[in-house]
């Protein structure tokens, strides 16, 4: 579902004083230690006060070599509700750390598909000032120094992109 | 005949540092050539990022003897080598520091505190790399594509190789 996106509008705090203009983060996570660490990143060097946090979550069937096209449709609906139910277990993970932190505007954007493509949509669409992501996911094969989606979103992304490496 | 090859590190103050005696609590490089690309990343970058406390470090990098592709220098002949090669570096030299003016003048401008920082490298991402591990960077700015002609690629091969070498977080600027 897609939110009317929000213009970028000064803020009135409650003393009255205008401030700078909301701007929007995105930050992609996926259940995996590096966004973890990005998130924290953000928390701790790049928030401000007016800040629309987006979490975005794009989750992909990790079981690449399983083949579908011979299985019964119980298969696929199992798969489908093992994924919902961790990425439902990460938005309720991701809440309660915002809530801690006392992040005011935030929210938690669920696509599918192609994860870097997603991503950049999702950016695109929010007009996001920043994104923000780990430097690598949960992908198990760690051959490349940078994962494929923060590779995708630094060379598609229209805005600036921050890969927390660490 | 062969020369040392001296790694030149020319700092230059380019705005006065936090007054308290409190320590910077982050150190900022920012990788700069004179690309509108660059100047962008920086001032996004002050915008949006930087904090009074941050202590920021424009970094260029010169990748040596790059001064020597000139024909006055493949036409000397060879008993004015010393003469010619010594005009060569004196121009160099200039030409740095005029550069690197101009980078402590956007500091300035942007009323960001730091220094200017040239590097010698043999690429202009090693240089960056090497200059954020002398200062201990926490963070590395670089814009996603300089000066550059050829524009084959969506992101530069500086900001590339940042991208692949670095330890701590990259903010990549786009425009």
């Amino acid at each position: 579902m897609m939110e009317i996106m929000a213009e970028q509008k000064h803020v009135t705090d409650a003393d009255g004083h205008s401030s700078e203009p909301r701007r929007v983060i995105v930050i992609s996570v996926d259940g995996s230690d590096h966004a973890d660490h990005a998130v924290n990143w953000y928390l701790e060097h790049i928030r401000r006060p007016n800040d629309r946090l987006v979490l975005a979550h794009v989750p992909e069937l990790t079981n690449n070599s399983y083949d579908y096209t011979l299985s019964s449709t119980s298969v696929f609906e199992e798969m489908r509700a093992e994924i919902e139910k961790s990425a439902q277990l990460l938005e309720e993970k991701y809440t309660q750390k915002l809530l801690d932190n006392n992040v005011k505007d935030a929210e938690f954007r669920i696509a599918s598909g192609h994860v870097g493509e997603k991503l950049v949509e999702i950016a695109l669409d929010e007009n996001a000032a920043l994104v923000l992501t780990g430097c690598r996911g949960l992908g198990t094969f760690r051959r490349t120094l940078l994962g494929s989606v923060s590779d995708y979103i630094l060379h598609h992304c229209h805005c600036p992109v921050i890969v927390c490496r660490h | 005949m062969y020369f040392t090859c001296i790694r030149n590190k020319m700092e230059q103050v380019a705005s006065a540092p936090p007054e308290t005696g409190e320590k910077a609590k982050r150190t900022v490089v920012v990788a700069m050539d004179e690309s509108k690309n660059a100047k962008e990343a920086f001032i996004w970058f002050a915008q949006n990022v930087y904090l009074e406390s941050d202590h920021v470090v424009l970094v260029n990098t010169v990748e040596p003897y790059q001064f020597l592709n000139t024909p006055v220098w493949f036409n000397a002949p060879q008993q004015l080598e010393g003469k010619v090669l010594e005009e060569l570096i004196r121009e160099e030299k200039e030409k740095i520091t005029k550069k690197l003016e101009k980078f402590a003048e956007l500091m300035k401008e942007k009323k960001v505190s730091g220094t200017v920082k040239s590097m010698h490298a043999g690429s202009p991402g090693e240089g960056i790399i090497n200059a954020a591990k002398e200062v201990g960077a926490d963070l590395i700015v670089t814009g996603s594509r300089g000066l550059g002609t050829i524009r084959r690629t969506f992101m530069g091969s500086v900001s590339d190789y940042i991208m692949h070498h670095s330890d701590v977080p990259v903010l990549v600027h786009r425009s």
